[in-house]
């Protein structure tokens, strides 16, 4: 097309421009396995004079025992800010602290529900340093006891703040009613599991999961690509593997039944969260579903964003999401609206989901959300470090390792039956479990409509 | 790798500012557009104007999200006619509410009729559509940014997107995005525990200035705002000279420049528009709120204090960073560690930089210890700032994490595009990195003092406690 047109009184549509076909290929990364079993992904980048690298431990709050939540991440943080003890040097808290901070280099651990992670991020000049703490803190940790006291009565204010945000409050209570209070896909830490947390409890789950063989390691950026198979090797060579097993994690026993629920909160907006249990990892329909829910709920033009926000102002966002776990994962809506809105948004969100399942989508609908989806699909390597964070992360949670590769071709061979299909098949309207935060006392009356709403007391 | 050689510089005729950074990492490229407009810029009750203009920006044009401009126009206009009726209305201190809901009936049935006209959200669309990532914006006290990642084949689309909204945004749907706006402050403000002690912190350490109102704007305020107040703003602060466009990411900067002046080079130029004049008077005396809401207690601690290009500025941030930057600042090693009285702490400079701004300390306490008792600690750390020089340790470190950052900085199109603009609107040159990076070295353990000795003040002090309300025994 000839661009010299555009005169200052003339726009053309944007659906006008010709636009050449972007051809990029997704990088790559190498996968070596060291001789203590830890795998390791690598990627190098000399773009920028840093280094990054993230040891994923299979060590998450689901192995904790039930009368101990909270001690992944009491492990994971103390492991971090307890101080070192190795062979070679004895470092304190404040110590470790000190040096990595001198360096400006970033040294963060944290524990999620399936694992634990530290991240390292150092400049390249700094590199044998930084990743000689990193080992240190993974293999050497001093898991100081005072430290651990200390980790404890930090946990401790959080449970007491756990309250203060709705949002946070929502989500929290939802999954328990979903996955039952005391499953471990649910359940937080109390006052009284953290007090119990003794010093031998820290030691015993970091010597259980804390292996060479239970680590993925992620590398990326500044380093000698043909040389560091050998220094990671030279690293790491002390640290023997060691058998590790895993508890049976007690199986999902929370009902399927509608539930409709009320959290009071004085405040002039209800937060809503609803949904159901969703879909074990590695599912066939992973790609129907992606294309589903981007247009249900999952982006700034699905059917809920268009209703409730453009058309309704009844919230700043809203969106629907349905997730893989590795038992189940979960179907989840949510949205914020005022006191009085309420039950319309209830009402328009459960209405949307039923209409997907009663008729396939319009085919601007399926053009929008595939052309989105494959087009956006570009960014999941963007920040280039993203690659072997994600190669890492199929390889933790099983699934296929050319699940990138045949991402593209799996999206467009989704079709409008096929969206039906697993709407019809994964969304169920009519058990849904709804939960409000908000003004109880406006809420019990006007929710009458949608249902009799069981009222649950926070503890104060 | 340095920026120096990177940063690409162009002025179009109208005098809109552009950069461009060439980075071939990746097939794509992110696309800022800040202007100089923002929460500062507005005047009392129209608070929030800014923000709500930022949400219109999405509202498309005369030629995107419409599918007939010339009749929707019509529609439009009456409703505008209707709404302005309907606020004069409700802005009288005895309003009619027959004639009330009378026009309310009719606001319901022509915003049915304009739906016929509109494409629904195609402004969003068609982004999404061909891959936008991270497609946003943001309104501060002092500027307002767009904000989006595109595939590397989508430059000239970003471009026609942008700048069609620059010339042309149509104010459609304006009364339902009100209500988001509302909800949105809902969300951020009233039901958030930390949004409502800074936005009544901000209130009282400002007493004239408008830094006073947060950027979203008082309740009252969205609710009445207008359709003519918003195009006014437009008209006032969305000239060319008043903007910044920053691209980066896998472009071959001669195209890129062919394709920003064929297409921003439409814009008309206009006048620059007026800088804020109001000014702070001096604080005398420290002032202190408390702030009721059902969540456990948090402090915040502020003061009055200098922004570029005053040379204390640099000073202020190093003193922000001794305290607060890391577990190994002074306050975390006392407050946290040592002592044990808060879990978190924290220091920022706020609510923005183009005005004397305020340097605050945010606390989060650890029962069973008060407010109280932790402002009286983080006083002595204060205090220790104005009597002990820094030891060369600490210095080093703040210039080495420095360093860092700015190297971190590079890592990301959309971060570096916002700094670059950022910096510009700042101090008229993307230099000022470089040059905050000298001035940072150079600053001395005597000025730190000095500096602490000025402003760290109690009577320079507002001091915010959030607290439970009382609860009276029945």
């Amino acid at each position: 097309m000839n661009r010299q047109r555009h005169s200052p009184t003339i726009w053309i549509h944007p659906n006008e421009l010709a636009i050449e076909p972007l051809e990029w290929d997704i990088p790559n990364a190498m996968r070596l396995e060291l001789h203590n079993g830890m795998i390791v992904y690598l990627q190098a980048d000399t773009e920028l004079p840093l280094l990054d690298v993230r040891a994923i431990i299979r060590a998450g709050t689901v192995y904790e025992p039930p009368h101990l939540t909270g001690l992944a991440e009491i492990t994971a943080e103390t492991v971090r800010t307890g101080g070192i003890a190795s062979p070679q040097r004895t470092m304190t808290s404040d110590d470790v602290d000190r040096h990595i901070e001198y360096l400006a280099g970033r040294l963060e651990t944290y524990a999620d529900r399936e694992y634990s992670l530290a991240s390292l991020s150092i400049l390249e000049k700094d590199k044998t340093e930084g990743l000689a703490l990193l080992r240190d803190m993974l293999m050497y940790p001093a898991l100081d006891g005072k430290i651990i006291e200390h980790t404890k009565k930090k946990q401790i204010e959080d449970i007491r703040r756990q309250n203060d945000n709705p949002q946070q409050v929502a989500f929290r209570e939802w999954l328990k009613l979903v996955y039952g209070a005391k499953s471990p896909w649910a359940m937080t830490p109390q006052v009284e599991t953290i007090q119990s947390i003794q010093q031998t409890d820290v030691n015993d789950f970091y010597q259980r999961y804390y292996q060479p063989n239970n680590i993925i390691l992620t590398v990326y950026g500044a380093f000698d690509p043909d040389r560091i198979e050998m220094e990671l090797e030279e690293l790491f060579q002390a640290w023997q593997p060691q058998p590790i097993s895993f508890p049976a994690i007690p199986p999902i026993t929370s009902t399927t039944s509608p539930e409709l629920v009320v959290v009071p909160k004085v405040q002039e907006q209800s937060v809503i969260v609803l949904g159901h249990l969703g879909i074990r990892r590695n599912s066939p329909d992973y790609f129907p579903i992606l294309v589903m829910n981007e247009i249900l709920g999952g982006g700034f033009t699905s059917r809920m964003m268009r209703e409730i926000r453009s058309n309704r102002g009844l919230s700043y966002g809203v969106y629907s999401r349905l997730t893989e776990g590795t038992e189940a994962g979960v179907f989840v809506s949510y949205c914020a609206t005022k006191t009085e809105s309420t039950r319309e948004a209830i009402e328009v969100m459960t209405g949307i989901v039923r209409e997907m399942k009663t008729a396939p989508p319009a085919p601007e609908e399926m053009e929008l959300a595939t052309e989105s989806l494959l087009n956006n699909f570009v960014f999941q390597f963007d920040a280039r470090s993203e690659l072997v964070r994600r190669l890492a992360g199929l390889e933790f949670f099983g699934q296929p390792a050319d699940f990138y590769q045949t991402y593209r071709e799996n999206v467009v061979r989704v079709t409008a039956q096929d969206v039906q299909r697993v709407a019809e098949t994964y969304l169920h309207p009519e058990n849904l479990k709804i939960l409000v935060v908000g003004d109880a006392e406006q809420l019990m009356v006007s929710l009458q409509p949608v249902g009799t709403p069981r009222l649950i007391h926070l503890n104060p | 790798m340095d920026l120096d050689d990177k940063i690409t510089e162009l002025t179009l005729h109208n005098g809109m500012r552009w950069f461009f950074v060439e980075r071939h990492t990746a097939p794509t490229f992110s696309g800022v557009i800040q202007f100089k407009v923002g929460g500062v810029d507005e005047v009392e009750g129209q608070t929030g104007l800014s923000h709500l203009f930022e949400h219109m920006a999405f509202k498309g044009t005369s030629v995107i999200g419409t599918r007939d401009y010339q009749a929707e126009k019509i529609i439009l206009d009456q409703i505008d006619e209707l709404a302005r009726q309907f606020t004069l209305e409700q802005r009288k201190p005895v309003p009619d509410q027959l004639l009330l809901e009378e026009l309310y009936q009719q606001l319901v049935q022509l915003n049915l009729e304009h739906r016929q006209y509109v494409i629904k959200d195609e402004f969003w669309q068609i982004y999404n559509r061909h891959g936008a990532n991270n497609l946003n914006a943001g309104t501060s006290k002092d500027t307002t940014s767009y904000l989006v990642s595109l595939p590397a084949n989508r430059l000239e689309l970003w471009c026609l997107m942008e700048s069609n909204r620059l010339a042309d945004p149509v104010f459609r749907e304006f009364y339902s995005e009100r209500d988001v706006v509302m909800e949105e402050r809902r969300l951020r403000i009233d039901s958030n525990p930390s949004g409502k002690l800074y936005e009544q912190f901000l209130a009282t350490a400002y007493t004239r200035h408008p830094y006073r109102w947060p950027t979203i704007g008082w309740m009252e305020d969205i609710s009445q705002v207008t359709v003519e107040q918003a195009q006014a703003l437009y008209r006032t602060y969305y000239v060319p000279g008043n903007g910044v466009g920053v691209l980066v990411g896998d472009f071959e900067c001669a195209e890129a420049i062919r394709l920003v002046q064929t297409y921003f080079g439409q814009l008309p130029a206009g006048d620059l528009p007026p800088e804020v004049t109001v000014e702070e008077p001096p604080q005398t005396e420290e002032r202190r709120i408390i702030v009721e809401f059902d969540a456990e207690p948090e402090l915040l601690i502020g003061y009055h204090v200098p922004t570029y290009p005053h040379p204390d500025d640099v000073t202020i941030d190093v003193i922000s960073n001794l305290l607060t930057n890391g577990r190994s600042s002074r306050l975390y090693m006392a407050l946290v560690k040592q002592q044990e009285v808060a879990t978190e702490v924290n220091s920022f400079r706020v609510p923005g930089d183009r005005y004397p701004n305020v340097l605050a300390i945010n606390v989060i306490p650890r029962a069973p210890h008060s407010p109280t008792v932790i402002e009286e600690r983080v006083y002595l750390e204060i205090e220790r700032l104005k009597t002990e020089p820094a030891d060369a340790w600490e210095l080093q470190k703040l210039k080495n994490q420095l360093d860092a950052t700015l190297v971190r900085g590079l890592g990301s199109n959309l971060g570096l595009a916002s700094r670059i603009a950022y910096a510009v609107h700042l101090s008229g040159d993307w230099h000022y990195f470089k040059t905050y990076r000298q001035r940072l070295a150079q600053v001395t353990a005597d000025e730190i003092m000095r500096a602490a000795q000025t402003y760290l003040t109690p009577q320079n002090r507002t001091v915010a406690t959030l607290q439970r309300p009382e609860v009276t025994p029945s």
